[in-house]
């Protein structure tokens, strides 16, 4: 088993494949985020999983949305205020 | 705008404009990936009319929470499905628990989709990788992503200790990425 060369806080590859798809208990998810806020070999980890996992969509079959769906949405976004952009 | 200049565009300038308060690119993004997130949600809810509702509701999310999105945490396909995915498992849950007894099909679709000549190669090599995977470690990925259980839910449902789950899980995912970035990390 590794550990983090300055923080001394074990990796979580074990547990990256529930975290990504929402499967962790509290306890559990809120170890994996603080070990991601300090482990940039995590958080990479992490998103090479979530982008495997969403491979998976690759096999199902496309289904073209009827017009009307997207002038709904884009009437609801006519409405909407602008995004807040973050603190840069 | 020209088609040209649609197809160059990166997901991820996208949605900077989209931060920025472009409700055009709300609407390129929108064409751009509306069809696989109403088939995915579709597959989730086996309902037409909750997968439009869904896809409405990710495309308002993406509109509103737009400065969120971090590259590093994957490419904005994921990030769109993701949050597809877990609003799609949430409706079922809830759905499930109206009507105990309502157990959803899983849509046998695969070889409609194996014989689409419109699919790209890059897709088609995607099916084929997934294809390739032994079944055990197919159906474990399935299981996790479209039903939303988790290892120990999995390793209930399938019989087996969660740490023959896990290890699946992890060489199924570790399988498709060497399959699909040869020489890759």
């Amino acid at each position: 088993m590794r550990w983090h060369a300055t923080h001394g806080a074990q990796h979580v590859d074990k547990s990256l494949a529930d975290y990504a798809l929402g499967g962790l208990a509290a306890e559990e998810r809120a170890e994996v985020e603080a070990h991601l806020g300090a482990c940039p070999r995590c958080v990479t980890k992490l998103a090479a999983t979530v982008d495997a996992f969403a491979l998976l969509a690759e096999n199902v079959a496309e289904v073209e949305p009827a017009p009307r769906l997207r002038s709904r949405l884009l009437d609801t976004i006519a409405l909407e205020p602008l995004p807040i952009r973050s603190a840069s | 705008m020209t088609a040209t200049a649609a197809k160059t565009e990166r997901d991820e300038d996208l949605v900077m404009a989209i931060s920025g308060g472009d409700r055009q690119a709300l609407a390129r993004l929108y064409d751009r990936y509306a069809p696989l997130l109403l088939g995915v949600g579709q597959r989730i809810l086996a309902n037409r009319r909750e997968a439009e509702d869904l896809v409405h509701d990710v495309f308002l999310e993406a509109w509103r929470q737009a400065a969120d999105y971090d590259p590093r945490r994957g490419s904005v396909r994921t990030w769109l499905l993701m949050r597809l995915r877990s609003r799609a498992l949430d409706r079922r849950k809830s759905a499930a628990a109206r009507l105990v007894s309502n157990e959803v099909p899983i849509e046998e679709d695969r070889e409609a989709v194996a014989e689409d000549p419109s699919l790209a190669p890059d897709r088609a090599g995607v099916r084929r990788a997934l294809m390739q995977l032994p079944k055990e470690q197919r159906t474990v990925l399935e299981l996790a992503y479209f039903e939303g259980l988790s290892s120990s839910e999995i390793a209930q449902r399938l019989d087996a200790p969660i740490g023959t789950v896990k290890s699946r899980v992890a060489a199924a995912l570790a399988k498709l990425r060497a399959d699909l970035h040869p020489g890759g990390a």
